[in-house]
């Protein structure tokens, strides 16, 4: 199971935070200072920590610090000023992301996700297609024409595709490895997706190219 | 003490020590140089008066004495113990006998040479038998000690009236040009006064003509320019006011009744869900207004020059990275081409510029679309171009996107978060840069956002 270490002088806050987090099924270590962080995470292997960065003693950054340096532990800043300057000493801290108060949950769920993501992907993780470089860890497409960021899905389904160019993948396939088994919509929802990646891939690199075959499924080939 | 008496005092002062000054001057110089040149200019006339008595008879001798002291000269003449004088009495008579004798002798005597010097007395106009040549002369054989000196008084009477008019003219019209001067100088400053005084008291219409190419015309003509800015940032800022309580206000009075609304007995969960949300979204506009506050605050408080180098384009990918939360809730899809490009600027600012420039363009782009960022570089400049399929702007909206407070779409605002201050801190900030921002828009097509800054 994940751990994630939360750390926040103020009570409601961390209970808030601790609570979203478990509902994610996440296993969470609440503690409410920076020193306190520092002992348990002597005794405790963590994933993750997800930091205040306004608290007495020990602050925010200074715990960041020492978590990413000595601990190799990613952690995820939240600030409670809009304050640009924090923003810069987060960054210099070296912090993974940060977050602004007041957040949203499902906003600081996706960045656990996406950082627990980039860690799980040690090595960099590259599919080449055409023009097209997609880099698995980053979730990011490149070509010499620059970078392509795409909705997740989108990214998912392109890199599915490019994995077995010229091979037709039926739809059927496509959702279970990309939605699930247990998902509810139907074929259309893949047509969706395939024809919104599809005009990005013309605008951004033409020369790879998603192919209907009818009554089949779709394949990814490279045009000259 | 007013400005005008000080202008009278310094001038009396001007005056008197000037006059001071220059009298001690030409005392010293007088006693310095001209009483040698004066003593041997009469002693050459003495000697040859001498010369010429010596030669004549006593009868013509007289007579020539007489006619001297008629054209000028005071003549004091003395065997020792008779005194006999042509051209009137000197003031103060008294001499030695030595240098009589000594004359007798036949020795000259340079008087004029040796007057002592005196601090507040002009040797010249001294009118003492001290202060004269003497020579000796012979009548009918009998020696005599001749003192002479020309009778200043005779001589320059005239001339003593014509400089002490000159003199008290030049006071008089002094003072008077003065006193006319001064008034000049002073009106505008008084109209200067006034208007500033009235100033304080928020009034800023009292007409102020002064139409002037000098120091003070200057001071006027910027006294108006500030005044005219000072007016402007006080009714911009009494707008502001007005317009960030209207801001605060209306939400913490949607959040109120809503409340009241969650109170009541009989509400539906349906209804408690709705009712909530719409909390949630109301402290979630009045929480980003704060927050864009405080960034105009510190913005203007802090003297923020555009002094390190920043590499846009990695601000832009972090700024992106950031964002993908928010792009990615709304399926869009988001292309990014660009070249190393640095410039010199502030960079947590210019951060500020990138997160809300693409923070709108996800806010009204329709989900699934894309949005296209370009990062350019000419010789001197930096373009970035921020492309939006979304829902647009009417060339009016366009014209005040930058208004502090504007808010595009008043009746859709609800559903978007907005605190209507975005825009017009990027382009402040830009402006700080020396940049452009320039936004073109067609409604339902979208809006491209073209950033200029200069390089390095």
């Amino acid at each position: 199971m994940i751990r994630i270490l939360a750390v926040d002088d103020d009570v409601h806050m961390l209970n808030f935070v601790a609570a979203e987090l478990r509902q994610a099924g996440y296993e969470v270590v609440q503690v409410t200072s920076g020193e306190e962080a520092l002992l348990r995470i002597e005794s405790e292997t963590m994933n993750l920590a997800v930091v205040d960065v306004m608290m007495p003693g020990i602050d925010g950054f200074e715990l960041t610090q020492i978590l990413r340096t000595e601990y190799d532990l990613p952690v995820i800043l939240l600030t409670a000023r809009h304050h640009i300057e924090d923003k810069e000493r987060g960054f210099l801290a070296g912090s993974d992301d940060y977050l602004v108060k007041p957040f949203e949950s499902k906003e600081l769920l996706y960045r656990v996700k996406a950082i627990l993501r980039r860690y799980n992907h040690p090595e960099n993780d590259l599919l080449t297609i055409g023009s097209l470089t997609i880099d698995l860890k980053s979730y990011e497409a490149r070509s010499t024409n620059g970078t392509l960021l795409t909705p997740l899905k989108e990214f998912e389904l392109l890199s599915l595709l490019a994995s077995q160019p010229n091979q037709v993948l039926s739809r059927d396939l496509m959702i279970e490895r990309i939605w699930g088994i247990d998902f509810q919509g139907d074929e259309q929802t893949v047509n969706v997706h395939i024809n919104r990646l599809r005009q990005r891939l013309e605008r951004f690199a033409p020369d790879v190219q998603i192919i209907t075959v009818r009554g089949v499924g779709y394949k990814i080939e490279v045009v000259r | 003490m007013s400005l005008y008496v000080k202008f009278i005092w310094f001038t009396f002062t001007t005056m008197l020590v000037s006059s001071l000054i220059a009298f001690f001057a030409m005392n010293i110089y007088y006693h310095q140089y001209l009483k040698g040149e004066n003593n041997d200019k009469n002693m050459t006339i003495a000697s040859s008066i001498a010369d010429f008595l010596n030669e004549t008879t006593s009868a013509r001798a007289e007579e020539t004495l007489a006619l001297l002291g008629e054209a000028g000269y005071q003549l004091y003449m003395t065997d020792g113990e008779t005194v006999r004088r042509f051209g009137g009495h000197y003031r103060d008579e008294t001499m030695d006998d030595a240098v009589i004798r000594q004359v007798l002798d036949g020795k000259v005597y340079n008087g004029i040479r040796d007057f002592p010097r005196e601090t507040f007395v002009t040797g010249f106009f001294a009118n003492e038998l001290k202060n004269t040549v003497g020579v000796s002369i012979v009548i009918d054989g009998e020696r005599h000690a001749l003192f002479l000196r020309p009778n200043i008084k005779l001589l320059l009477q005239e001339l003593h009236l014509l400089f002490g008019g000159l003199a008290v003219g030049i006071i008089l019209l002094s003072f008077i040009g003065m006193l006319i001067v001064a008034r000049l100088l002073i009106l505008p400053i008084i109209k200067l006064t006034e208007a500033t005084e009235k100033m304080g008291s928020e009034s800023f219409n009292v007409p102020l003509s002064i139409d002037r190419k000098d120091e003070i015309g200057r001071l006027a003509d910027q006294f108006l320019t500030m005044r005219a800015r000072i007016e402007r940032s006080i009714l911009k800022r009494k707008e502001f006011v007005h317009n960030v309580s209207h801001d605060i206000q209306s939400p913490l009075h949607t959040i109120q009744s809503y409340l009241t609304l969650l109170q009541k007995e009989g509400v539906s969960e349906n209804e408690k869900e709705q009712y909530s949300a719409i909390i949630q979204e109301e402290i979630t506009r009045m929480s980003l207004l704060t927050n864009q506050l405080l960034t105009l605050a510190s913005f203007d408080a802090e003297a923020t020059d555009p002094v390190e180098e920043v590499y846009v384009d990695q601000q832009v990918r972090e700024t992106l990275s950031h964002l993908r939360f928010a792009f990615e809730e709304k399926e869009l899809g988001i292309s990014f081409i660009s070249e190393s490009i640095k410039v010199r600027g502030n960079a947590p600012l210019l951060q500020t510029v990138w997160e809300n420039l693409l923070t709108n363009a996800i806010k009204y782009s329709e989900p699934g679309c894309s949005i296209e960022i370009q990062m350019t570089s000419t010789p001197d400049s930096m373009i970035l171009n921020i492309q939006d399929e979304g829902v647009g702007m009417s060339p009016h909206e366009v014209k005040h996107a930058f208004d502090r407070f504007y808010r595009a779409d008043q009746a859709r605002t609800r559903s978007l978060k907005g605190s209507g201050l975005g825009l017009a801190i990027v382009k402040e900030i830009i402006e700080l840069h020396k940049g452009t921002i320039e936004i073109t828009s067609t409604p339902a097509i979208g809006t491209t956002v073209q950033v200029k800054l200069p390089l390095l």
